[in-house]
């Protein structure tokens, strides 16, 4: 049902893994400059889009990572622990701070709460992708394992 | 702290009670029911020190900011319904023990929804906030509900019974918060001491809303079709709440509100019109009910009207006699349920037609059912024979208009008359004469029997030795009017008029009774024209009617039929703000530069491309390229967060929407010439008037205060110097958290429609159905 293009196939080949380093890139930068957890996570769903487009809902919905309840679960947990660290630590939820790493890095403690940001916008694409994809083509996939199972 | 102890110990106790009734099955009950006289016992040894005059109080800090706090204040008021709730409670938990089946899967969810009631009933009557007073109030009303409801088998009468009472409560809360704002505290006792509040402009309408309240939850006229349709609950629950206490809470509130309002003639008149109405409905139809438990909830609407007029009547004697009454009824009618609720159990009805006889198969549950129907009726030496000679004394004597004595107390014993006949009727078909054919009776367990057999021979001792209630009957008046009425209370007073009253009820009443056949003939004849479930039905049908209408618009397939009336309304609200003298332009219109035309002129373009697009995928083609015009515009504006965001989000956008396209025809069909000309001319209406806005309010003021403070101050507060990220993850950090939590509960909501199917009205439609009609509108459209 999906027309094959070769040269999507391929470009997308050498695209993803660029695109998956450049949102990366977006959120460990995003505190000082441009970027963060919504613009990088935005960016990697660009990925899971370009992933589906290429090489079909195969693809996306084999895949033991490319599902949302770990990804949004995992995003919301790491933001909420983030910030009862903060009540623990710093006596308010949410508390930010400044942590220096041993290499004497100093980072912002607020990138932990960007990389639940990140996750959670991953998921909510691949949720999309996954689900509204089936729909819209499912005649082609035989039925998938239900995300809950 | 013995109040705070109780109550915490009490919802813990509900919160187990699940898990020790699947341990020990319905026994688990048993130790409920230790626990309840635990609690019983604890508060009764505060009683000395209350009714001596020092009320216990305790206090816990809640939501400081709101002045909201977990205040407690138990004085002899308190004190009577305190011990009523855990009293009572012990019995219905013992009671409970042996009325469930063994292994009954419904045991745990009861005893721990009854346990938590009864800890919401207890915070209830000793609160001394009224926002903590209406938390419990609505807490009992929701476990009632449950309560009511069972697994589903009761829903109707359930429903009914919850929104009646939660209409009352929110009329309740505002009542409660305009007298909170009056006052300027919401603390109860400190409300009750400032009289000025009585005559407050205000003062009127928080007694209509409180009287709302009150009368729904005690099941007053025109309000009172509730709880019999709650009778649908098992017997410990009509036992528990529906007779001895949750019904009272509207009682005490018209007791705890007497301090205010005793005085006010708004208060007095209605309480004396609507209980007594109330009082001789009730007892008139309970005289025709031939299910047991209806002619006993009918019964109990019928007492709590009596106990509303006496509480109107609003003397110290009256008050006093209120508050008796209020023990005699919660002890005679929880025997009278158990009793029938035995009844039921043993012989598999509850039918007065298809009973009798039963003293001789049942002689425990007939001399509690016979005792308790003579307090009901008012005979001596029972508790209810003295607590009605008192009424009947206060009732005498109501103060005001001269007529107005005589009248209540002709209206009250004629009430009392109809009672005694309805006692009558119900221990004489049940217990006497013969028994009909066919009717098959169990024994009865002794630990089942002995419950009623304890609450009954209570009522006969209490009656016996009831001038040790003296305390208690004049601390409540001087609780409730500030007068001590030194009553003494006694069986025998000498010959005095509520003596006499006592004979004309039970002449009256023996009469009636005689009469059975010719009264039941006459009563089956009268159909009164409005029932109050008929009403209560035609509301709500006509309530859920209306929401369907006002719903209609938005649950339309065609985003247009929606669109509509939101452009509207945005047209109507722009319109009038355009049109409206006082706008004022100020500041001049923001910079533009040379740049800014080109985007503008591109985005003209693709808007029009959009608009002329024949296909599907056209329209989607051109609309995400204004989007990327869009993001191009904010880099020229210096705001590159603000167009990576935009670039990204319309690429997803572009391709989930083609997810979405792929099952659709390729074209659009085709659309009316006028209705496109209609579509033209909204856009360009809406379109005009939001161009119009953003030229007239953005772009003209400077930087704001928390803008300016974000510059300066942002990089060094959180070491980060994109303030962009630093308001979301560190200063408004809160927001996002509660951001990306909706994104997750929307991506489980898209999981739920598309996968697991949603139900439309009983019918499942999955994924795969939207599917198929979309091929189905495809092959259509193919074939045109």
């Amino acid at each position: 049902m999906m027309p094959d293009s070769l040269i999507l196939r391929t470009g997308s080949r050498a695209l993803a893994p660029l695109m998956l380093l450049v949102s990366l890139y977006l959120l460990l930068r995003g505190h000082d400059a441009v970027g963060g957890g919504f613009i990088g996570g935005l960016t990697a769903g660009a990925v899971v889009v370009l992933l589906y487009f290429s090489r079909g809902s195969k693809r996306i919905v084999g895949s033991r990572v490319l599902r949302f309840t770990p990804l949004v679960g995992t995003g919301l947990l790491i933001a909420l622990l983030y910030g009862l660290a903060g009540l623990l630590l710093d006596g308010a939820f949410l508390a930010g701070g400044k942590v220096t790493l041993p290499g004497g890095l100093e980072v912002a403690a607020s990138l932990v709460f960007d990389v639940g940001v990140y996750l959670v916008v991953v998921g909510l694409v691949v949720g999309i992708v996954r689900h509204m994809g089936y729909a819209a083509e499912s005649q082609e996939v035989t039925l998938p394992e239900r995300e809950d199972a | 702290m013995t109040l705070l102890v109780v109550l915490a110990a009490g919802f813990a106790l509900a919160a187990l009670a699940p898990a020790l009734a699947r341990l020990a099955g319905r026994d688990a009950a048993w130790l409920l029911a230790a626990a309840f006289a635990a609690a019983t016992a604890a508060l009764a040894a505060a009683g000395p020190g209350v009714l001596a005059g020092e009320p216990v109080s305790a206090e816990l800090a809640w939501v400081p900011a709101a002045d909201l706090a977990l205040s407690l204040r138990m004085d002899a008021l308190g004190l009577l319904f305190a011990l009523i709730v855990s009293g009572i409670g012990t019995a219905v938990m013992a009671y409970s023990a042996r009325y469930f089946h063994a292994g009954d899967p419904q045991v745990g969810r009861v005893l721990g929804l009854l346990t938590l009631f009864a800890s919401a009933m207890l915070g209830l009557v000793v609160a001394d906030d009224l926002l903590l007073l209406f938390v419990f109030w609505e807490l009992t009303s929701v476990s009632s509900f449950f309560l009511i409801g069972g697994l589903g088998e009761g829903k109707p009468g359930a429903t009914r019974a919850f929104l009646v009472t939660a209409v009352g409560g929110l009329a309740m809360l505002a009542g409660f918060v305009l007298l909170g704002v009056d006052a300027q505290t919401f603390t109860l006792s400190a409300i009750l001491a400032d009289a000025a509040l009585a005559s407050s402009p205000l003062a009127p309408a928080v007694i209509v809303l409180l009287l709302a309240g009150a009368f729904t939850k005690s099941a007053q006229v025109p309000f009172h079709f509730w709880l019999p349709g709650a009778m649908v609950a098992p017997t410990p629950i009509s036992t528990y709440l529906h007779a001895a206490t949750m019904v009272k809470a509207g009682v005490y509130l018209l007791f705890r509100m007497t301090p205010l309002y005793g005085e006010v003639a708004l208060w007095r008149s209605s309480l004396l019109a609507f209980g007594l109405a109330t009082a001789l409905l009730g007892a008139v139809v309970a005289l025709k009910k031939t299910d047991l438990k209806a002619l006993l909830a009918y019964g109990t609407v019928s007492q709590l009207g009596f106990l509303t007029a006496l509480i109107g009547v609003g003397t110290p004697l009256a008050l006093a006699a209120a508050g008796l009454h209020t023990l005699a009824h919660a002890l005679y009618k929880a025997t009278l349920f158990m009793s029938v609720g035995i009844i039921d159990h043993e012989t598999g009805t509850r039918d007065l037609t298809e009973l009798g006889g039963l003293r001789r198969a049942l002689p425990g549950v007939a001399l509690a059912g016979g005792l308790a129907a003579l307090s009901m009726a008012g005979i001596p030496p029972l508790l209810g024979f003295v607590s009605k000679e008192e009424a009947f004394a206060a009732f005498a004597a109501a103060p005001g208009d001269p007529a107005l004595a005589p009248l209540v107390a002709t209206l009250a014993v004629t009430a009392s008359v109809v009672t005694f006949a309805y006692s009558a009727r119900y221990y004489w078909r049940t217990f006497e004469g013969p028994a009909p054919e066919g009717l098959h009776v169990h024994a009865a367990p002794g630990a089942f029997v002995a419950v009623p057999l304890v609450t009954a021979v209570g009522g006969l001792v209490v009656g016996l030795a009831v001038p040790l209630l003296d305390p208690l009957a004049n601390g409540v008046a001087l609780a409730t009017t500030g007068v001590d009425p030194g009553l003494h209370l006694a069986l025998w007073h000498g010959p005095t008029v509520p003596l006499a009253l006592s004979a004309v009820v039970v002449a009256g009443g023996l009469a009636l009774f005689a009469a059975r056949g010719r009264v039941e003939a006459l009563q089956g004849r009268v159909r009164l024209p409005v029932t109050g479930d008929g009403s209560f039905d035609r509301l709500y049908d006509g309530a859920i009617a209306l929401g369907k209408r006002v719903g209609e618009p938005a649950t339309s397939s065609r985003p247009a039929t929606y669109l509509l009336p939101i452009l509207g309304v945005l047209v109507a609200l722009g319109g009038a703000a355009v049109a409206w003298p006082e706008l004022g332009i100020d500041g001049s219109a923001a910079l533009s530069q040379g740049p800014d035309w080109v985007v503008i002129a591109l985005l003209a373009v693709s808007l029009v491309k959009v608009a002329q697009a024949r296909s599907r995928l056209a329209a989607v083609a051109a609309l995400g390229f204004t989007g990327f015009l869009v993001a191009a515009w904010f880099v020229l504006l210096g705001a590159p967060d603000l167009a990576l965001t935009q670039l990204l989000v319309e690429t997803l956008t572009v391709a989930l929407v083609v997810f979405a396209f792929r099952r659709l025809p390729l074209r659009f069909s085709p659309t009316p010439v006028p209705r496109q000309l209609g579509a033209v001319v909204i856009a360009v209406v809406v379109g005009a008037l939001a161009g119009t806005a953003t030229f007239v309010l953005t772009g003209r003021r400077g930087l704001s205060e928390p803008g300016a403070w974000y510059l300066t101050e942002a990089a060094g507060q959180t070491g980060g110097g994109n303030i962009v990220n630093t308001i979301l993850v560190d200063f408004r950090a809160l927001d996002t958290l509660g951001e990306i939590t909706v994104l997750g509960v929307a991506v489980a909501g898209i999981f739920a429609v598309l996968r697991l199917g949603v139900r439309v009205e009983g019918e499942a439609l999955t994924a795969r159905d939207v599917a198929e009609t979309g091929e189905a509108a495809a092959s259509e459209e193919r074939r045109r």
